[in-house]
């Protein structure tokens, strides 16, 4: 899809008519709209969205009210806003219409056309611009840069996950899990119901208290999460303070290589502990087993001394004497005849070469669980030794770690102290909350543990009759189709997960000069680290840049799932980028970088900039990409006073940004030629 | 369909009722936005003809 023209009529800061070309060609592909803050770069974003989907950012200030204030003094009470674009080689116009009626509402109209040899063929609007760009990826293609700090964020991972899922098109999935599940609710309200079920209404009732108890514990454990990682990122801040202050430097680097080792010691004390967990598994048994193994080798023996095992005649063997009616000892062996019947009786005992092997591997087995009892303990030692120096290695760490603290507390400089304190009481919360955690994790098991066993002896009670046997298979199907449902859409996600994280880290490579490793971990929480393995502390320019590249993977993923045919997840799409503000925090040195690369991550670019942001360098670097490009202009009643007419030198030209004296106060748009 | 003289497995029968759910529901999310309530009645009604058909289905076999 490509944004040809968008028209406004009395939309909000614009007054009158204004119409936006945007540029289509592949190689000038960046259409760049100058604005300062307030005079209207968010209403275009918005424009698009409110035309599509009758909806508009977070960020858009007083949301209804969308008729301009100047018009609607002049009892101009209708305001329209008019999308021309191309997709799939076919031309379309949605218009939306708001006529306000009162103060507070008023009517929508909204009208969508193909456009056939100039003639308008009506088609539905929310069909139209849902398989243009599906309703939950446009505010990811219509992105407000200033926003991007919601997944540079500590408590990033709900919108990441959720900007992940959008992108993938799970709507329509999660949606059927959702309805499903609201099915069974009613289900299983219809079984307790039923005459006669008086255990059913209490099991039932029991359940939904532990599943109301489930969801409120799953609820602490989200909101200690998101307390944890505040209290983590808040420390890194004021780590980040004291390596600033000459007196506090050194001890916060001694901090650091202490924490890092301790990071170290803790990895290395998961995977020892997991190595005992493995050993206790595979290898407890052997130690276990040590009776058994030698009264079974007692017994093999025994049995051999006696010779029942093996037999000392093979079956095979005395077959062949009988068959050849000739002993060993070449006497004549004549069927029915005593001697043969002496022979013959060896049979009894004779054994088969099956069984002879069975005993010779079942000797042989015994004799190594016997001997793998020597190595388990041996490993077993060694595991409990290691285990115990990275305890102590810990403890100390612990220690000197404290006692950094201690200095630096005790710090003659007021603020070191201040902020030390500050940082202890961060340690402490974070280390309550983990707790806390700790111990809610195991009531929520619990609970699900308590509710598996109530939820089976519900359905063992209820399938004494008929109406209810067949009322649980039809839960039943409704929970095989949500578990079907739920893995799929968590293998892709996974998919997504890592093709995003990959992307990402492609596109940093190319942007960022400094080299940096992201991680896109599986709770969907993002974070960037240096080389060295420190983080990167949140908030930061790099971490606006993150966010970026962020935004830009989605764009692409949802570009290479734009054919993509897959009966769970709605089709990506191949949409503009509209990005307001994309510079935001940025150094100016990454604002280059980025400026060179924005204009690649999509076949078309909308960028809306302020001149705090737009500067000579950056224009610069976008140069050869631009295809058409604006600037608005605030009109405004007023003297001028001291007010500057922010002036903005474009290509040569200068713009006076604000003009006073006006008839009006409102928005217009002005093309660069 | 299911053939009158065969009748289809159960998984290839909850196999066409993911595809018909997902097919409701795609329809629900781009042409009839909040209607939530008859959306989930007729989710109700595809479940309910699906179960009764599997019910059907394992009785004959």
């Amino acid at each position: 899809m490509k944004l040809l023209k968008i028209n406004l009529h009395h939309f909000r800061q614009f007054y009158g008519k204004h119409e936006f070309t945007f540029a289509t060609d592949s190689q000038r592909n960046v259409t760049l709209l100058h604005a300062e803050n307030g005079v209207g770069k968010t209403t275009l974003l918005n424009a698009v969205l409110w035309a599509f989907y009758g909806e508009t950012t977070k960020k858009f200030e007083q949301k209804q009210k969308i008729v301009n204030f100047e018009a609607l003094a002049e009892g101009k009470n209708v305001a329209s806003v008019d999308v021309l674009f191309e997709h799939d080689g076919q031309q379309y116009i949605v218009q939306r219409q708001y006529v306000q009626k009162s103060e507070t509402g008023g009517d929508v109209r909204v009208t969508s056309h193909r456009i056939e040899n100039g003639n308008l063929v009506s088609v539905p609007a929310m069909t139209l611009t849902n398989s243009v760009i599906p309703y939950e990826m446009a505010k990811y293609f219509f992105f407000d840069g200033e926003a991007a700090e919601t997944f540079s964020a500590e408590t990033n991972y709900k919108a990441v996950g959720k900007a992940i899922k959008d992108m993938l098109g799970c709507s329509v999935a999660q949606a059927a899990i959702d309805d499903l599940a609201y099915a069974i609710k009613g289900i299983e309200d219809d079984i307790s119901e039923l005459p006669g079920q008086d255990d059913l209404v209490r099991l039932q009732k029991e359940i939904k208290e532990l599943t109301a108890k489930t969801e409120d514990g799953e609820r602490q454990l989200a909101g200690l999460r998101e307390l944890k990682a505040r209290c983590a990122t808040q420390i890194q801040e004021i780590d980040e303070k004291l390596r600033g202050v000459a007196a506090a430097q050194q001890l916060q680097r001694r901090r650091d290589d202490k924490t890092s080792e301790l990071k170290n010691v803790e990895a290395k004390q998961h995977s020892a502990n997991a190595a005992l967990a493995k050993w206790i598994g595979t290898k407890g048994l052997l130690v276990i087993a040590r009776r058994l193994a030698t009264e079974s080798l007692n017994f093999i023996d025994e049995q051999s001394l006696r010779g029942r095992i093996p037999s000392p005649y093979n079956e095979d063997f005395v077959k062949e004497l009988l068959h050849a009616e000739t002993c060993i000892c070449k006497r004549p062996l004549t069927p029915g005849s005593e001697e043969w019947r002496h022979v013959a009786e060896l049979l009894k005992n004779a054994s088969k070469a099956e069984t002879l092997g069975r005993v010779v591997r079942a000797r042989s087995r015994v004799n190594t669980l016997k001997e793998g009892r020597k190595e388990a303990i041996r490993s077993l030692q060694t595991t409990q030794e290691l285990i115990a120096e990275l305890n102590n290695h810990r403890r100390r760490l612990d220690q000197e770690i404290l006692e950094i603290g201690k200095e630096l507390e005790g710090a003659p400089i007021k603020e070191v102290a201040n902020w030390e304190r500050e940082r202890q009481e961060l340690v402490r919360k974070q280390s309550d909350a983990d707790n806390r955690h700790g111990a809610i994790q195991l009531a929520v098991r619990s609970y699900q543990a308590k509710i598996e066993r109530l939820q089976a002896e519900f359905d063992r009670t209820a399938t004494r009759t008929t109406k209810s046997t067949a009322l649980i298979a039809k839960r039943d199907l409704a929970r095989r189709s949500i578990n079907t449902l739920k893995r799929l859409l968590g293998k892709h996600e996974e998919e997504a997960r890592k093709a995003i994280a990959h992307e990402v880290n492609k596109i940093l490579t190319v942007t960022a000069r400094r080299e940096y490793y992201f991680r896109l971990d599986d709770g969907f929480e993002m974070n960037l680290y240096y080389q060295t393995g420190k983080p990167v502390p949140k908030g930061s320019g790099e971490n606006q840049l993150m966010s970026l590249a962020f935004i830009a993977s989605l764009v692409d993923f949802s570009r290479k799932r734009a054919s993509s045919s897959n009966g769970v997840l709605i089709p990506g799409t191949i949409a503009p980028l509209v990005l307001d503000s994309p510079f935001g925090q940025l150094d100016a040195r990454y604002r280059i970088d980025t400026a060179k690369f924005l204009p690649t991550l999509a076949d078309q670019v909308i960028l809306l900039v302020s001149s705090s942001q737009g500067d000579m360098d950056v224009l610069a670097a976008l140069d050869e990409s631009i295809g058409a490009e604006y600037i608005l202009i605030s009109e405004n009643r007023g003297d001028q006073g001291q007010k500057s007419s922010d002036p903005l030198v474009v290509r040569g030209q200068q713009f006076a940004t604000s003009l006073f004296n006006c008839p009006r106060n409102l928005t217009r748009a002005e093309r660069i030629q | 369909m299911a053939s009158k003289h065969l009748p289809p497995d159960p998984q290839a029968v909850e196999e066409e009722f993911l595809n018909d759910l997902l097919q409701l529901e795609r329809l629900y999310a781009h042409e009839l936005l909040g209607a939530k309530a008859e959306r989930r009645s007729k989710v109700l009604e595809l479940l309910n003809k699906t179960s009764a058909r599997l019910h059907r289905e394992t009785s004959q076999n």
